[in-house]
């Protein structure tokens, strides 16, 4: 990656106000710290001073010049960092440790800083100092003051210190974000070049998830959820396309002949008119087919599906059964019905009726064409709990599906040997499949020794008990 | 019986005005939403079919603005959208049946001759009466020429369908939607398996039959008369 590409990062951008910020604010306090703590001290050491001058001043007064002096000498020879000076305003000193007053403090009324000569055995150096000169009586001066040399370094050297650690602070910052930024980074570019491949055409393409469930983690499963969603509607758009371009071809070519043929026996009133009969109920099966093909097509995309409401399961198949019984009871067939308590699914009533509706069906249809008028074909249809799901059983003992063929019904319009002879579409089975999935729910076909046994779990809706 | 027709198709509505016409009733077609709006506020119209999806103006808002200025004329939506909502939606809107496209002449003809036949207020009779034939509500009992006819409950709420519609032609998928409340295809020949259970408890051992086949269309109770 070109370093001059990672400076132009938001990620960077961020960081880089963000460090910014923390210096200027980081500054201002160290600043506002240093100038307290200088005023604190200063007037600290104002008001020592001025406490010994009231204290020189009272020696003054009990013992005159030569006590002064006196108490000067003593005090001057004493280690420490005290100050004095007490002699004539130019020249002669009387007692104190400097030699004259220092030309800063000539002039002033009150305290000011200055610097001396300072000397200890063969160590001599300039150093600064605050004092505030008096004037005792005639000519001579009283200075007091304090050296403030060692106050200064540790200032400078805190000041240094604050700056090495700004200077680290900022150095941390700037390498921090250009890592974080590079890791951001790193991830964006994993969404881009997955989206760059997706809009080359390869709808298959995922964005990887580091598992860390954080924002990036969550808008990329987002985005593959989408992803999920826009490959289902593409394929099934696809199928759809497809199924549309082989399988209804037929009919239509059909729905031609019928009115061609109508057209050749334009003598024949009768022949005319069954020609024409025959082309409108061509055109109605191929309009079913359409219908079904584009409900399947909207279920799979999830389109289909946005009306729910609470249905109870039980109540579904009680009704079916009862729509469906003179039609087994025709075929010489037996329902048998289970159903216990509500079960109740967050679906659309018509869908889940029609998809049992069409198991139903299926199960009349191919039922085992038997001789034996004796033994009397059962279908079994029942609802149940397990769990936290409803599990719907419809189980027929005709002539069952074989292990290899059971993944392939539920795509469109696949007709097994031995159904071609039947009317349907090859539709019914994507249906039921179409509006299982689309309630996220599961369909299993099984062996029901003999027959079909067709197994529906869906995930019950949690209701909520009413105040 | 006039019938307003808003279709913005040319070949549909021409062929439902002719086909109407054949049927005996006087019908007005309008090609846009605006102009529909117009004929259905002025004219007087014993049934409207309107499309959903017209040029100028939609065919739920037509129906909506003629039902807030009280206008109460029968609607048959006709549309090619048949997700289960969008028939919601449109009898929400102050549709009173609803079909989809494509159609069969025979499936519109039946529902709108129904509908018309609303304009006569029908309270609710307490007996239902086809020739010898009569329903008493109140105790759900069923008698022929004073011999009862036990019926199972379904069998009882479709004859009751089939009697507050006498002399009508009722499609088998009217009967599908309006007694058994399913909007989709069964695929099978269920409605007729139903419909001769019905009538050999009614009319086997009798000389009239009521209930009666009407070819290529669907199912009529009448005595003749």
């Amino acid at each position: 990656m070109a370093p001059n590409h990672l400076f132009k990062t938001t990620a960077f951008r961020l960081i880089a106000i963000y460090l910014l910020v923390i210096i200027i604010a980081s500054v201002s306090v160290g600043a506002y710290v240093a100038w307290k703590t200088n005023t604190l001290m200063s007037r600290q050491l104002i008001e020592t001073i001025s406490a010994e001058v009231e204290g020189l001043a009272e020696q003054y007064r009990l013992g005159g010049n030569q006590q002064l002096a006196r108490v000067i000498n003593q005090r001057a020879r004493r280690p420490g960092n005290s100050i004095y000076y007490f002699g004539a305003h130019r020249g002669s000193k009387i007692a104190g440790n400097i030699n004259r007053i220092p030309a800063e403090l000539i002039r002033t009324k009150g305290g000011a800083r200055f610097q001396y000569l300072w000397q200890q055995g063969d160590i001599r150096q300039q150093r600064h100092a605050v004092g505030l000169p008096i004037h005792v009586t005639g000519n001579l001066v009283l200075v007091v003051g304090r050296d403030i040399e060692d106050q200064m370094e540790f200032t400078a050297a805190t000041r240094n210190m604050f700056l090495i650690a700004l200077g680290a602070l900022a150095l941390f910052g700037i390498v921090a974000g250009l890592w974080v930024s590079r890791n951001l980074l790193n991830r964006i570019n994993s969404i881009t070049r997955t989206s760059k491949s997706i809009m080359a055409g390869d709808l298959s393409e995922r964005i990887p998830i580091n598992g860390s469930d954080d924002e990036l983690d969550r808008l990329s499963s987002n985005l593959n959820t989408m992803l999920a969603r826009i490959e289902t509607l593409m394929i099934s758009m696809r199928e759809v396309t497809d199924n549309i371009a082989h399988d209804l071809k037929t009919p239509i070519n059909r729905i031609r002949i019928g009115a061609e043929e109508a057209l050749l026996d334009s003598t024949d009133a009768d022949a005319q008119k069954h020609a024409l009969h025959a082309t409108i109920e061509e055109a109605d099966n191929l309009i079913k087919t359409f219908n079904a093909i584009l409900k399947i097509a909207r279920l799979e995309a999830g389109a289909d599906t946005e009306k729910k409401d609470l249905v109870d399961l039980s109540q579904v198949v009680s009704e079916l059964a009862e729509f469906y019984e003179p039609l087994v009871d025709d075929a010489g067939m037996k329902l048998n019905i289970k159903r216990n308590e509500p079960i109740t699914i967050m679906a659309d009533r018509q869908l889940v009726s029609q998809a049992i509706a069409n198991l139903l069906d299926n199960a009349i249809k191919y039922a085992r064409s038997t001789d034996d008028q004796t033994s009397e074909q059962t279908i079994e249809l029942s609802v149940e709990r397990v769990g936290e799901q409803a599990k719907i059983i419809i189980a027929d003992q005709g002539q069952g599906i074989t292990r290899e063929n059971r993944k392939r019904v539920f795509n469109r319009f696949v007709r097994l040997e031995g159904s071609r002879s039947k009317p349907g579409s090859g539709l019914g089975l994507s249906m039921v499949g179409a509006i299982v999935k689309a309630y996220g729910g599961t369909i299993k076909l099984e062996d029901n020794h003999p027959g079909l046994r067709v197994v529906i779990i869906i995930p019950e809706h949690k209701q909520q008990i009413a105040a | 019986m006039r019938v307003l027709i808003i279709e913005d198709d040319l070949e549909t509505a021409r062929f439902l005005s002719k086909a109407l016409g054949e049927s005996g009733h006087e019908t007005d077609h309008a090609l846009d939403g605006e102009q529909g709006l117009d004929l259905g506020r002025n004219g007087t119209y014993d049934v409207m079919v309107v499309d959903r999806m017209l040029p100028k103006r939609d065919g739920l808002s037509i129906i909506e603005t003629l039902r807030d200025e009280g206008n109460k004329t029968p609607v048959l939506i006709l549309s090619a959208l048949d997700k289960v909502d969008e028939r919601v939606k449109g009898l929400k809107a102050g549709g009173d049946d609803y079909l989809t496209k494509p159609f069969a002449f025979s499936e519109l003809l039946a529902r709108i001759e129904v509908l018309m036949r609303r304009l006569i207020p029908e309270g609710e009779e307490t007996d239902l009466k086809v020739g010898d034939l009569i329903m008493e509500r109140l105790s759900q009992k069923v008698s022929r020429a004073g011999v009862d006819i036990q019926l199972v409950p379904r069998e009882y709420r479709l004859l009751e369908y089939l009697m507050r519609h006498k002399d009508q032609v009722v499609t088998r998928t009217m009967l599908l939607e309006n007694v058994w409340d399913y909007h989709f295809d069964p695929g099978t020949n269920i409605i007729d398996v139903h419909m001769s259970r019905l009538r050999s408890k009614i009319d086997k051992d009798f000389d009239q039959s009521l209930l009666q086949t009407v070819r290529g269309a669907g199912y009529m109770i009448s005595d003749g008369a």
